[in-house]
């Protein structure tokens, strides 16, 4: 195996934004998605394999657009093939930004801080394989919970054993990109969810001016009228015990009182 | 698997009875605590209320053990008294949850 590492030169300083053609193709998928229209992963039966590493098929612009947007100067499968032992060895490259715009949040939680730095190493690397500018990830502060239990079942207070537990946290931004390769790295880190890690995604589209009253119709449609709250019906309810019960034993009261 | 007591029968009791009659005594404690109504009605609603039973009062709910039905020493987050609790994360059954040392 070669031991040279390829240093490709650096391209020139014009950065254009990491948008793709529809025709992308996810280097690191398993043999089961399609590079076409997101609504293809719900035919399983005519899905065709796909070479593990980025093919020539891939459009030239959306490469060109990498390579100028990478601080280092690499485009990621240049990057890649510099590679000698493997993607999980190494930092992944990280894109540079090229108009700032957030695009996703990613939380991440997990007991094992260790099971979690390799899921964010691996939604990492699929971003960078995606042209996805990303920030480093952010160790957000570890929460702990502290149980102290007397160990023997019948007193004996002063014996007691502490146990504890610790949830991790990471955090990582991405920007920039394109909500259909947003969208795609999204169901790609769902589909390989790592069991143990918790993911918690937050997304940013933009939208045309004008799409509040839009949105509000379409979300009118879905609700009821008039929604009664608990409080109400517990207001209504006290109102009816009032007139039906308890308001006529006192006329009687006052009626036999005025007689007598 | 849930552990079954006369106490946690009657606790279940209690539970049904409370989400069943929830409705009804809000409404009379709504109306015995009502600035606006007079005073004869006000102490009328709060007799009706003393005479609910035991097992639609609120307070008559109490956290038991899942595995052995005991009463005191309950952790909310896992619904074990302390001895299971105990034992449990020992055998490493609870997730995330290890001897604590700092």
């Amino acid at each position: 195996m070669p031991e040279e590492i390829f240093i490709p030169s650096k391209p020139a300083a014009n950065a254009s934004p990491a948008v793709p053609d529809s025709e992308a193709v996810l280097p690191l998928v398993n043999a089961t998605e399609t590079a076409s229209t997101p609504d293809a992963t719900q035919t399983p039966t005519q899905e065709t394999t796909k070479a593990v590493l980025p093919t020539p098929e891939v459009s030239q612009n959306w490469l060109d657009s990498i390579k100028q947007s990478s601080q280092s100067g690499f485009s990621e499968p240049e990057w890649a093939a510099s590679i000698v032992h493997g993607r999980s060895r190494h930092e992944p490259l990280y894109h540079a930004r090229t108009h700032n715009i957030p695009v996703a949040l990613l939380h991440f939680r997990s007991y094992t801080p260790s099971l979690l730095d390799l899921f964010v190493h691996f939604a990492s690397h699929a971003a960078c394989s995606l042209g996805i500018p990303i920030s480093r990830p952010a160790k957000l502060p570890t929460q702990r919970s502290l149980w102290t239990v007397p160990r023997s079942p019948f007193v004996h207070k002063k014996a007691q054993e502490n146990f504890e537990r610790r949830v991790h946290k990471r955090l990582v931004k991405a920007w920039d990109a394109d909500p259909t390769v947003v969208e795609r790295w999204v169901r790609y880190l769902e589909k390989n969810a790592m069991p143990g890690v918790g993911m918690r995604i937050v997304r940013w589209e933009r939208a045309p001016v004008g799409v509040g009253e839009k949105v509000y119709i379409e979300a009118r449609k879905g609700v009821r009228e008039r929604v009664v709250t608990d409080k109400e019906r517990m207001k209504r309810l006290g109102e009816q015990i009032v007139q039906k019960e308890l308001a006529p034993t006192q006329t009687v009261a006052t009626t036999v009182a005025t007689s007598s | 698997m849930l552990f079954v007591n006369a106490r946690v029968l009657r606790d279940i009791k209690a539970r049904k009875g409370v989400l069943d009659n929830e409705l009804l005594r809000r409404a009379y404690l709504y109306v015995a605590r009502d600035q606006r109504q007079p005073p004869q009605i006000r102490h009328q609603a709060q007799l009706q209320l003393n005479t609910f039973g035991r097992y639609t009062r609120p307070t008559t709910v109490k956290n038991r053990c899942v595995e052995t039905g005991r009463g005191r020493g309950i952790m909310s987050e896992f619904g074990l008294c302390r001895t299971v609790f105990r034992l449990k994360a020992r055998n490493h059954e609870l997730p995330g949850v290890h001897k604590a040392s700092w």
